[in-house]
């Protein structure tokens, strides 16, 4: 894995935070769309984030998408519902990684950590969400 | 970062998108069975020698069934003729292929091997048939590490187009 300098990671974080509120959004739009059941955490949720953290090809996170947008079951609609918006998020950072460095290993590192930065924001949002939604429902 | 990692987050992606979105330009769905692209993805990781033979099969299926001539099996065939030249030597229907990723990325004594007409003594012959050997196991090990890798975007691009198809059909 190309370790990145910290001029580029300071780059990368700096786009996570000057773009969390639309992260943020999006993570709205989970909680809309995909809810929680029984006190938990969505699996779809769940699995993104997994796959976010883990992926060592940001392509591998695209083709998670696709891949639940192609399938027929239940969740899978809802992800038909979302699953654009993702994508074009994800596309941005692709385009973004591609402005901070010219040098591929490094664009494929950025952006693998500009993904990760986003997941936070996505999740983090959303498990917001389900705590205000249960916290008004036991009130 | 390897070679094949590099390739399958950018080259294989955009290669996956491009070529199938051009076949499906101007059809409303994808003319196979999402079964058959889990199928074509299943043995493009365990065997991906055996893809282009597959995909070859699967044409000729389609040519000997009764509604040969449709239009719907003549999607299905610029289909698995798609997916027959992608694991080829470049040829006039085709201006990409793995096979040819790999032949751009030879080692540079592997690129330019002499006829075998010019091998004029025995070492000369034996030399030359050493160099081709490598070769075809150089473009092997290739096409074992490099399709799988590029079937699972185009794969992956298929069912996302056959999703979003169905979506559009429902609306």
């Amino acid at each position: 894995m190309t370790v990145l300098r910290n001029e580029l990671i300071r780059k990368a974080d700096r786009y996570i935070d000057e773009n969390h509120e639309a992260f943020a959004e999006l993570g709205g739009r989970f909680f809309e769309v995909f809810r929680y059941e029984n006190n938990r955490i969505n699996t779809q949720v769940r699995n993104l984030q997994q796959i976010t953290c883990s992926a060592t090809r940001f392509a591998d996170i695209e083709d998670f998408v696709k891949n639940q947008m192609g399938k027929e079951k239940a969740d899978q609609s809802k992800w038909r519902t979302l699953g654009t918006e993702v994508l074009d998020g994800l596309r941005q950072l692709r385009d973004q990684s591609q402005e901070l460095d010219n040098d591929i290993d490094n664009q494929m590192a950025l952006r693998l950590r500009l993904a990760r930065g986003w997941v936070r924001a996505v999740v983090g949002e959303y498990l917001y969400r389900v705590a205000r939604d249960q916290m008004e429902a036991a009130s | 970062m390897t070679l094949v990692d590099q390739l399958s987050d950018t080259l294989y992606r955009e290669q996956a998108v491009k070529q199938l979105d051009r076949l499906l330009a101007g059809h409303k769905e994808l003319p196979v069975k999402a079964a058959q692209i889990y199928g074509l993805r299943q043995i493009a990781r365990q065997q991906p020698g055996k893809v282009k033979t597959f995909a070859n099969h699967q044409r000729e299926r389609v040519q000997k069934r009764h509604d040969k001539g449709s239009a719907k099996s003549q999607a299905e065939i610029d289909f698995w003729t798609l997916v027959s030249n992608l694991c080829s030597e470049a040829n006039e229907s085709t201006d990409w292929s793995v096979r040819e990723e790999g032949n751009r990325h030879l080692p540079e004594e592997l690129r330019n091997i002499p006829e075998r007409q010019e091998a004029k003594t025995n070492e000369d012959r034996s030399k030359h048939n050493q160099l081709r050997n490598q070769r075809r196991e150089w473009l092997s090990q290739w096409n074992n590490e490099h399709i799988p890798a590029f079937f699972e975007r185009f794969c992956t691009h298929a069912l996302y187009r056959a999703g979003t198809a169905e979506k559009v059909r429902k609306e």
